[in-house]
């Protein structure tokens, strides 16, 4: 936040602050120009006081001089001798003050006469003093140095003149000539001194300073340095300096010098800026109070005003009074007792708006109330159904998995037990047939359980993708040899068409996609009576997908717009008018699953009478050029080869039944058996009997497979054995819960002997010895060619029977039919016998009409 | 900001007393000077002031002592020991603790009483009492002890075989004339002399020159000593040679002191003085300082401007040799020096701080003095 600051600070800070500006800025203007003139006017003070007194002096010293000559020139007119002279000079020394004595002595040195009259020094011999000797030898007028006279106590000089005989010399009293002037008197304002050619103080402010005859030491430095005219020198006195004025005395070579220290000079100058201090404390006192008394009177008035506001914001609308003396203001209280007014009215229009929207609205709110309820009501009823009708689906699914199970079980039994018939060589032959019907059936039926079953995966959510490489192009030639028989059979023709863009390896779920194929061509021959199928496969341009899309186009009798939402809805068939068709409905439902688990969708177009086109796409991965594997035919196992050992295989089965069935397939093949009934059992038989292999079922009762399988591996020797978990759980994901309870291996039942065989044969590392006839009559016959010309071959009743018998879908003829073909030629039984197991009766029809 | 400024404030504050203890103190010495500046014997004190006058500028001029100038405070004891007294413990006050001077020998007792248990030391150039003699005091006299000038006096006296003696000797300078005066009238008796005449001046204010150069004629001594300023001397000289009597005259030092030859033209022409003794080589900075004198003052300079000068010089020895300007230690400086050459002669002060210096006799010939070697 900013902070901001009141009017009374901004406005007293900044009156104020000018104000010092302009005083500082006045002030120091005048001590500038005050300093400049001030040091004028020194100067000029000064030279006119030196001046004065130099002019002062010179003018006494040369009367002084005159005086003397004058004495001089009596003297040459008077003898030395004559006793008038005396008169003369006494006369005329009472009547000058400058001069307290005159001396007149001879040539050598002897006074002949003083006055006034001192009978001491008549005849005093004078010789030694300097003005006796510079006077007598340079025959000049001679000024001494200054001196304290003895009768005097007072500093005095001499001026000696030269004489016929002698000398005549005047002693001046200096106080007398020097100190006339107030100039010199110790409260003179000016510091001035006289000092004499020695330097010696003569006149001074400070009379001590000449009575002890002081020097000055600058003496020296002032006389090299003067030049005639008024000297200007800057000398330091006890550390203090001191501007000396100097003005020199031609006839005596004494100076007059005038002493100003620089705080002297400068004393006005700091009484003009003591004067300006207190100027600008009292302007600084005087801006602030006024500036913070006006300044407080506009923010008492705006306070009042904030004030007011307030009152008005809390809902008062009283007219403002403004006290103060600000028109402004005034005007601001005007306009803003109009806003108030106003403000107040609309209030009260927005007043009466509130009130008549605050009924309107609970009315509202009452009504809207009743409609949630109403919502919440409904809604929770739905979510009951909702609730219910998931539940319901569950347990629909649930049961449909364990019927599924349930019907698994037995079936097993069945197809085993046929299976083992199969096999016997003793069994009668005429009884043969009804077990390859029985086996046929039995398979048909676990197909439809595994639709069934495979549907109940969807619903739960179970479906997984199995993907693995393999050859597109292959695998759908082998789609449409399986689907081709059918197609003939209904005079139709099955057409495939692949773009060269198709690649022929992907990775895929193969199975799953000839699952949604053959589905597809099969629904599209049941509504096909005349015309062609045809499948088209094309890829599908994408950045950074692989999609290869299928196209089924039929000629068939379509589908009527109301069936098109619907037909991809589990057990929905086409309408009834058309012809039952066959199957459980599932179809469509399971490929449109199973096509977008592949990352696809399923789509139709379809005019009644006209035909129909179902498209849908898939994703793939490029596959990885792997071998491919490819199925082998299946061989029945009648013994282990010469010179390996006989194993010992462990089966626990809870179900007497099918462990019969598994036991008489192992001692069939050569192996030893041992039984169990449950998992405690097998757990008693292993520590007793160390088998090389155990096929254990999973659920059972008193100890289970994955109890027993744990037991089993904490056993001496548990490790090694080979576990080979059978279970009727279906679903794929099951398997790896499997391995990892320590397993080695799983088989689903119901299974093939040769799947049970072949994985016994991978864990223990033996090899079989095969039924060989099997083998090689199925080796004979490979292509529908073949069968068609071993067809044409057969007795015509045997082939119309079997045509009959296809075509009303009779197992029984057609089983009767293959078992008098067989009699003829083994291998095209076979043949016709794998059609059957795969309820290919189409097929079959399709051969015999070739 | 405001650590700013109080950081620059604590940095100018160390600098200042780094500055102060680094700096050697440069504050000056005070150096007191007493004599009777004014009055008629003014003249030995104004010379010696004089001298010491020039010394001080010499130092000054070069810088001063260890970097610190003089600052020369001179006052007026008027001739007058009271005088004295106050104008001592002035400087005292102050914060003068080196005093050169007094003069006169009078003056030795209310120094001695003023500056007695004070941080103070005194260097009289001529003060030459021998009542002061051999004491261990904060009191170093360059002179000698002025009874001893009676035995030279004495001896030319005895020599020349007058027996009958006038003496004048100044009362007001008692402590320096009384010693003389004494042994003189001492030695005198003892062989067998008469003093015929005694003048003791003690009219100061109205000496009457006429009448005592009388009254010498009329007692008809055949030698006059006197133990008076040279002023005194001379316009006694003056007053004797109008008589036209003929007398041998002597004075002491103090007579030779000043301004006896100019005073006495050439009525003392011929007097024997005795004073301390005088090289009759002169140095070179004998010669430059009689030059500066007379370049300055337009007179020779005295012996007193001698003192005067030599005292300073030794009390500048005194600070440079332990670097302190404290009195105690200035005169241990002095005491361990012991030896001084003086513009004019080498002389030693002993442990008492007297000097000792030999004796000359000297004769006034065609104006100026002649040393009489024995």
């Amino acid at each position: 936040m900013i902070h901001k600051k009141s009017l009374k600070t901004v406005f007293t800070y900044s009156f104020t602050l000018l104000i010092i500006i302009c005083v500082l800025f006045v002030g120091t203007l005048t001590i500038i120009v005050s300093t400049y003139y001030l040091r004028e006017e020194i100067t000029k003070r000064n030279e006119t006081i030196i001046g004065f007194v130099t002019h002062r002096i010179n003018e006494e010293l040369n009367r002084i001089y005159e005086e003397l000559v004058n004495y001089k020139n009596n003297i040459e007119i008077i003898n030395i001798e004559n006793t008038g002279l005396q008169k003369f000079i006494d006369y005329n020394i009472n009547h000058h003050s400058s001069i307290f004595k005159i001396q007149i002595s001879d040539r050598e040195g002897i006074i002949r006469v003083i006055s006034p009259y001192d009978k001491e020094f008549i005849n005093y011999d004078v010789s030694g003093y300097p003005y006796f000797k510079v006077t007598m030898k340079t025959e000049q007028p001679y000024w001494s140095t200054a001196f304290i006279s003895p009768q005097l106590n007072q500093p005095s000089a001499t001026l000696s003149l030269p004489i016929d005989n002698g000398i005549i010399t005047g002693f001046l009293d200096l106080s007398k000539i020097l100190q006339t002037s107030r100039l010199f008197t110790h409260d003179s304002k000016y510091n001035i001194a006289i000092v004499d050619q020695t330097g010696t103080y003569i006149a001074h402010n400070d009379r001590s300073k000449v009575l002890i005859r002081e020097t000055e030491k600058y003496y020296k430095s002032f006389y090299k340095a003067y030049n005639g005219s008024l000297l200007k020198k800057k000398i330091s006195i006890d550390g203090k300096t001191t501007i000396c004025n100097v003005a020199f005395i031609h006839q005596t070579g004494w100076a007059v010098i005038l002493y100003q220290s620089n705080s002297e000079v400068y004393q006005p100058l700091i009484r003009l800026i003591i004067f300006l201090v207190i100027f600008i404390i009292l302007i600084f006192v005087g801006a602030v109070t006024l500036s913070t008394h006006q300044v407080k009177s506009i923010v008492s008035t705006i306070h009042h005003l904030i004030q007011n506001t307030k009152i008005i914001a809390g809902g008062s609308y009283d007219f403002i009074t403004l006290e103060g003396r600000y028109q402004e203001l005034g005007e601001l209280a005007d306009h803003f007792n109009t806003m108030v007014k106003s403000v107040h009215e609309r209030e009260q229009e927005l007043g009466k708006y509130r009130k008549h929207l605050e009924d309107l609205v609970k009315s509202r709110t009452i009504k809207l109330e009743r409609e949630i309820q109403e919502r919440k009501k409904a809604e929770k009823e739905l979510k009951n159904a909702k609730e219910a009708a998931e539940s319901a689906n569950n347990a629909k699914s649930l049961f449909l998995s364990n019927m599924s199970h349930e019907l698994r079980t037995p079936l097993n039994s069945i197809l085993g037990y046929t299976q083992l018939m199969g096999r016997d060589k003793s069994f009668p032959r005429a009884y043969s047939k009804s077990i390859e019907i029985i086996q046929r059936s039995g398979d048909h039926l676990l197909y439809l359980i595994n639709e069934i079953l495979e549907m109940s995966k969807i619903e739960s959510g179970k479906l997984t993708l199995n993907n693995n490489n393999f050859n597109l192009y292959t695998s759908l030639e082998i789609a449409k040899e399986i689907m081709n028989s059918k197609a003939h059979a209904n005079n139709i023709q099955l057409i495939l068409t692949i773009d060269p863009h198709v690649p022929v390896l992907i990775n895929a779920d193969e199975y799953k996609l000839r699952q949604v194929i053959i589905n597809l061509i099969n629904n599209a021959i049941k509504y096909t009576d005349e015309g062609s199928i045809t499948l088209n496969v094309s890829t599908i341009p994408l950045q950074d997908q692989c999609k290869i899309q299928f196209k089924i186009i039929d000629t068939g009798i379509g589908i009527a717009k109301d069936d098109l939402p619907r037909i991809f809805d589990a057990f929905i068939q086409a309408k009834k008018e058309h012809g039952a068709r066959k199957g459980t409905g599932l179809g469509l439902s399971i490929c449109r699953k199973y096509i977008q688990l592949m990352g696809g969708d399923i789509s139709v177009e379809s005019e009644l009478n006209k035909g129909s086109t179902f498209t849908f796409d898939i994703m793939y991965h490029p596959a990885n050029s792997e071998i491919i594997p490819h199925n082998k035919p299946e061989k029945k196992v009648i013994g282990l080869k010469d010179g390996q050992e006989s194993k010992q295989i462990l089966i626990v089965e809870d179900i007497d039944e099918n462990r019969f069935f598994v036991k008489t397939l192992l001692d069939m093949a050569g192996f030893a058996t041992l039984e169990a009934a449950n998992g405690r059992d097998a757990l008693e038989m292993f520590k007793k009997e160390q088998p090389d292999l155990i096929l254990m079922d999973l659920q059972m009762p008193h100890m289970d497979g994955y109890e027993a399988i744990h037991e089993i591996r904490l056993l001496s020797g548990g490790k090694q054995v080979v576990i080979i978990a059978l279970t009727a759980i279906a679903f794929e994901e099951d398997r790896k819960k499997v391995l990892n309870s320590g397993a080695d291996d799983f088989i689903r039942k119901p299974f093939h002997e040769s799947e049970l065989f072949e994985k016994i044969a991978g864990h223990l590392n033996l090899e079989y010895i095969y039924d060989k006839t099997d083998y090689e009559n199925t080796s004979v016959i490979s292509n529908e060619s073949e069968i068609v010309s071993a067809i044409h071959q057969l007795p015509t009743d045997i082939v119309d029977k079997l045509k009959e018998a296809s075509l009303n879908y009779d197992v029984q003829n057609i089983t009767s039919a293959i078992s008098s073909i067989a009699e003829i030629n083994k291998a095209l039984a076979d043949k016709l016998e794998n059609f059957t197991k795969e309820f290919e009766y189409e097929k079959i029809l399709y051969l015999i009409n070739e | 900001m405001k650590k700013i400024i109080i950081g620059i404030i604590i940095i100018c504050a160390l600098l200042a007393i780094v500055l102060i203890i680094i700096k050697p103190s440069s504050k000056p010495i005070k150096v007191g000077f007493v004599a009777g500046l004014s009055g008629r014997l003014s003249e030995l004190g104004i010379s010696a002031r004089n001298g010491a006058q020039l010394a001080i500028n010499a130092i000054n001029n070069e810088g001063g002592i260890n970097g610190r100038m003089i600052q020369f405070i001179p006052k007026d004891n008027k001739g007058d020991p009271e005088t004295t007294y106050t104008v001592i413990n002035e400087l005292i006050n102050e914060g003068v603790n080196i005093i050169i001077g007094p003069f006169l020998s009078s003056m030795a007792e209310p120094t001695l009483r003023a500056v007695k248990d004070k941080d103070v030391l005194v260097i009289s150039p001529t003060i030459s009492t021998d009542a002061v003699k051999d004491i261990d005091d904060n009191f170093i006299r360059l002179a000698l002890v002025s009874s001893s000038q009676a035995h030279p006096i004495t001896k030319d006296i005895v020599k020349k075989g007058y027996h009958s003696i006038a003496v004048v000797y100044d009362i007001s300078n008692k402590a320096y004339t009384d010693p003389i005066y004494k042994l003189l009238k001492e030695i005198v008796s003892k062989e067998q002399k008469k003093i015929v005449y005694v003048n003791s001046l003690e009219d100061k204010d109205n000496i009457d020159f006429i009448t005592i150069a009388r009254e010498i004629k009329t007692s008809q001594a055949e030698a006059l000593v006197l133990i008076t300023s040279g002023i005194d001397a001379a316009a006694l000289c003056q007053q004797i040679y109008k008589t036209g009597y003929n007398i041998d005259i002597y004075g002491t030092s103090w007579v030779k002191a000043n301004y006896f030859l100019q005073h006495g033209g050439k009525a003392v022409e011929g007097v024997k003085l005795v004073n301390i003794y005088e090289n009759p080589v002169k140095t070179p900075e004998y010669m430059n300082f009689k030059n500066l004198y007379h370049d300055t003052y337009k007179v020779d300079p005295s012996f007193i401007s001698i003192q005067g000068y030599d005292a300073i010089r030794i009390m500048a020895l005194g600070i440079d040799y332990y670097k302190s300007s404290k009195p105690a230690l200035m005169k241990k400086a002095i005491l361990t020096i012991q030896t001084f050459q003086g513009l004019d002669e080498v002389f030693t002060i002993n442990k008492f701080g007297d000097a000792d210096r030999k004796l000359s006799v000297f004769v006034v010939k065609n104006g100026e003095y002649v040393r009489v070697d024995e």
